[in-house]
């Protein structure tokens, strides 16, 4: 007893177990705070730094191949002003040139959702490169393992030659479908001990539909030039 | 006469953007695409259609400014106008840019500035056309001045900073006769000393009146005269001389927050972490090594600042990394063209950024380098065989690939283990052997589809078939046989085994020009060995060219991908695998592990980028 003797030994006590539970806090948020982080994918020139640019500037300024990732932290606002999501989130652009794109696998452990743009008026002829950079993602272990919500953000639907969003699912479902067939014949990975990398997606047998995966798949269209990113926003602040 | 100048950020947007036709096509997305995202950034330009272009980085920012015009003119000054617009907007915006999103601000205010510089860098250069010829060449210097520009932004010259910002505004916008006035010439000397020789160095002292008259309107150019009245390392006993000629400067120079020159490059003061008394004596030594010795740092204050973390990679820092990142490269059996290519472009994104406390050039390097290898490695283009497969059988026609090589590098072998693994698709495989030359190739595939044939199983789908003609028939002919008969009697694929020839025989290469440009393959597939090195890049480059000169096609063909054999003998030399995807920019589909069948795997690019680097 003759350490609580000590008139000091109390207020010692306490500034140790805040100290403590401060550290401890601190560690609980930093692990929230980095699942706030939000892709932005999609194939070249689907209008992927041009969201990001709309969401953080909130202006249309041209943009070009990326060659590099954009991040940035940003509060997102409704009309009035108010925030809707409680706190900030994380956006990262990552470039979507074939050679460039490998970087999104370093962020998807961190990663609260994915956005997936497509430009809806190429998607009819780039859709087999599309749903292979989709189905790369869909597959990834990360993603079925955290879940991680994907919305497809069909992108220029202010253009006249743009498809529907039903349709662009419709596309996307069947050439996964095909995909789903080669991908898992394909030879095995050198220096791979066995393990797969990748799941199979959806359920064997049937056709491959976005419904029958674990996480979410919502697809909607969007249009960068017009501002029109309520179904981003929307989507973002569910979520969170 | 130009035909875009823009300045963009390496995430992908365009900061300012002055166009003054109207461009066809997107000439810069092409750049970045064929030659800054393929690590070719050490070439110095590059022609899309009718535009010729030429960028330069500034890799503190991350930024890239491109000039595109037409490709027919010879315009000598785009070198030296692509470093001053640089040096210009660096100086120009230093606020801006300092921010951490100086993406949103607003940088339209540059248009008069860029039509001013490009108006006077033309006008000095139709001067110079005749007086010395030899101009262009002085101006590649400029490519040293790349950190020297950069240094401005970095300095936080908090107290004096809206003063300078003022002046240089000052200097840009007026375009008032500057002869006397040294002060700011003075201060732009000593930031980029490399940058003077540009400007008129092999210009007789008897000319200094006319280069004078010249350098007039431009505050980045500085005449000889100049250079040589800031030139103080010869009357550096005489130090009242030198106050004397720094004397216009003191306005425009706080000497208190001056950096210092190191290496020939002009290095920005600390962030003021120094007390102030320190300050005073770091002040002498610091205009001692301005003036005196350029090539080396003082011991304490170098010590300091490499304490304080903001050093800033130069070639003299980087070099050393290079040339032995290099040779390690070679080591690993990479050519050497292609370790050369890869370090300059290493180095072209890496000059300039600055190096945290407790970083070392080496490690950023390495890290760079692993980025460029994954880059160059990762395909760039579906390597989905079995999909494609799919495409040409939803069309009901049989899906072709051609295997050519050099002799022995296992074409047949591995035409059996790809086979085999179509076979376990349950796939219908013709196997076309269009080795009409060496004595015992066809048996060696007759071999082969036995030995498949008895593999598979019998409730199996696949199934596999020789199509052969004998020996010294035309190889084209029995292709083209195949493939039709392949049509008629429904298989999927058709494999074309062709011999093996030198890349420098010329009537075999033709014959192949011919077999390609005849039938069409869907793919063309090189295989090669992975033991070979500088060969691969020779190989792949003439087989590229055989097949391009002689097949008389308006859009010749070319190698679709590789096969990389034998890459179970080579341990950690996996370099042939770089140097064939960077020769070829095509995938590498395979590689083969072994001697059995099943010895076919997918090429796993951090496995090889891993093996590249390690020591």
């Amino acid at each position: 007893m003759a350490v609580l003797d000590n008139p000091l030994a109390v207020p010692a006590l306490v500034i140790l177990v805040l100290v403590f539970a401060a550290i401890g806090l601190t560690f609980i948020f930093q692990k929230k705070a980095s699942n706030s982080t939000y892709l932005v994918l999609g194939p070249t020139d689907a209008g992927k730094t041009a969201l990001f640019t709309r969401l953080r500037y909130n202006k249309r300024t041209p943009t070009i191949t990326s060659m590099k990732e954009n991040e940035a932290i940003l509060e997102l606002v409704n009309d009035d002003g108010t925030p809707i999501t409680k706190k900030p989130i994380q956006l990262i652009d990552v470039p979507g040139h074939e050679r460039l794109r490998f970087r999104y696998t370093d962020f998807l452990p961190i990663t609260r959702g994915v956005i997936f743009v497509v430009d809806s008026t190429t998607i009819g002829r780039s859709a087999r490169s599309t749903a292979e950079y989709l189905y790369d993602v869909l597959a990834n272990q990360h993603t079925s393992k955290s879940n991680i919500p994907i919305l497809v953000a069909c992108n220029k639907t202010d253009l006249f030659t743009a498809l529907p969003t039903s349709k662009i699912q419709t596309l996307l479902e069947a050439e996964i479908n095909r995909l789903r067939a080669t991908k898992s014949a394909a030879v095995e990975q050198q220096e791979s001990s066995g393990e797969t990398m990748s799941e199979y997606l959806g359920y064997e047998g049937q056709d491959f539909k976005f419904e029958h995966l674990e996480n979410d798949v919502t697809l909607a269209g969007c249009s960068v030039e017009n501002g029109d990113l309520k179904c981003v926003t929307e989507w973002i602040a569910d979520l969170s | 006469m130009l035909d875009l100048c823009t300045i963009l950020t390496k995430g992908g947007y365009v900061l300012w953007e002055k166009k003054y036709t109207h461009i066809n096509g997107s000439p810069v997305d092409a750049l970045i695409r064929d030659v800054l995202i393929e690590e070719r950034a050490g070439i110095t330009s590059y022609t899309k259609d009718s535009y010729a272009l030429k960028w330069s980085f500034l890799n503190e920012k991350d930024l890239v400014f491109v000039i595109a015009y037409q490709n027919f003119l010879q315009l000598s000054y785009i070198d030296e106008l692509l470093e001053t617009t640089k040096r210009l907007f660096a100086n120009t915006f230093e606020q801006q840019l300092a921010a951490p999103d100086f993406i949103g601000s607003d940088y339209s205010a540059f248009d008069p500035m860029f039509d001013k510089a490009w108006k006077t860098l033309e006008e000095k250069y139709a001067k110079n056309r005749q007086k010395a010829p030899r101009k262009f060449e002085d101006t590649k210097k400029f490519e040293n001045t790349l950190s020297a520009s950069k240094t401005k932004p970095s300095a936080k010259e908090t107290g004096d900073e809206d003063e300078i910002a003022k002046n240089i505004q000052a200097m840009n916008l007026n375009s008032s006769p500057r002869t006397g006035t040294r002060g700011p010439a003075g201060r732009r000397a000593v930031k980029s000393p490399k940058a003077s020789p540009a400007s008129s160095p092999n210009m007789a002292a008897g000319k200094k009146k006319k280069s004078q008259k010249q350098m007039r309107t431009w505050e980045g150019s500085i005449a000889k005269h100049e250079m040589e009245s800031l030139d103080y390392s010869e009357k550096m006993d005489d130090s009242e001389q030198s106050e004397a000629h720094l004397a216009n400067a003191e306005s425009l120079v706080d000497r208190s927050k001056m950096g210092s020159v190191v290496d020939g490059h002009y290095e920005v003061q600390d962030i003021e972490y120094e007390d102030d008394d320190e300050e005073d004596i770091f002040d002498e030594e610091d205009d001692s090594v301005l003036v005196s010795k350029p090539a080396q740092s003082s011991g304490v204050f170098g010590f300091l600042k490499n304490l304080t973390g903001q050093r800033e990679l130069d070639d003299a820092t980087l070099e050393p990394v290079l040339a032995k990142m290099k040779t390690h490269l070679i080591d690993k059996n990479v050519a050497s063209d292609i370790s050369q290519h890869l370090c300059d472009s290493v180095r072209s994104s890496l000059k300039g950024k600055k190096l945290g406390t407790f970083g070392s050039a080496s490690t950023l390097v390495k890290e760079n380098m692993e980025t460029a290898l994954k880059r160059i490695l990762t395909p760039k283009t579906s390597v989905d065989i079995l999909r494609d497969i799919e495409q040409a059988k939803a069309k009901s026609r049989p899906y072709s690939i051609t295997f050519i090589g050099v002799n022995g590098v296992g074409k047949s072998t591995n035409l059996s283990k790809v086979c085999f693994w179509l076979l376990q698709n349950n796939y219908r495989v013709l196997i076309a052997a269009c080795d009409t030359f060496r004595s015992g190739a066809v048996e060696q595939l007759r071999v082969h589809a036995r030995n498949l044939k008895a593999l598979q199983s019998s409730n199996s789908v696949g199934e596999v078939e020789l199509y052969e003609r004998g020996y010294g028939k035309d190889a084209a002919g029995i292709a083209q046989d195949a493939i039709t008969y392949a049509n008629s009697k429904n298989f999927d694929v058709v494999l074309i085994d062709t011999a093996g020839r030198m890349q420098d025989n010329e009537p075999l290469m033709r014959s192949l020009a011919k077999l390609v440009a005849v039938n069409n393959p869907d793919k063309i597939i090189f295989v090669g060995e992975a033991l070979v090195g500088n060969e691969a890049v020779d190989q792949l480059t003439k087989f590229n060219q055989a097949l391009k000169d002689f097949s008389g096609l308006q859009n010749p063909r070319h190698i679709d991908g590789m096969i990389l054999t034998k890459f179970d003998t080579i341990d950690d030399k996996v370099g042939a695998a770089l140097s064939m995807t960077y020769t070829t920019g095509q995938p590498i589909y395979f590689v083969g592990t072994g001697q059995t069948y099943t010895d076919l795997k997918n090429l796993r690019v951090s496995h090889v980028v891993q093996s590249l680097l390690k020591n």
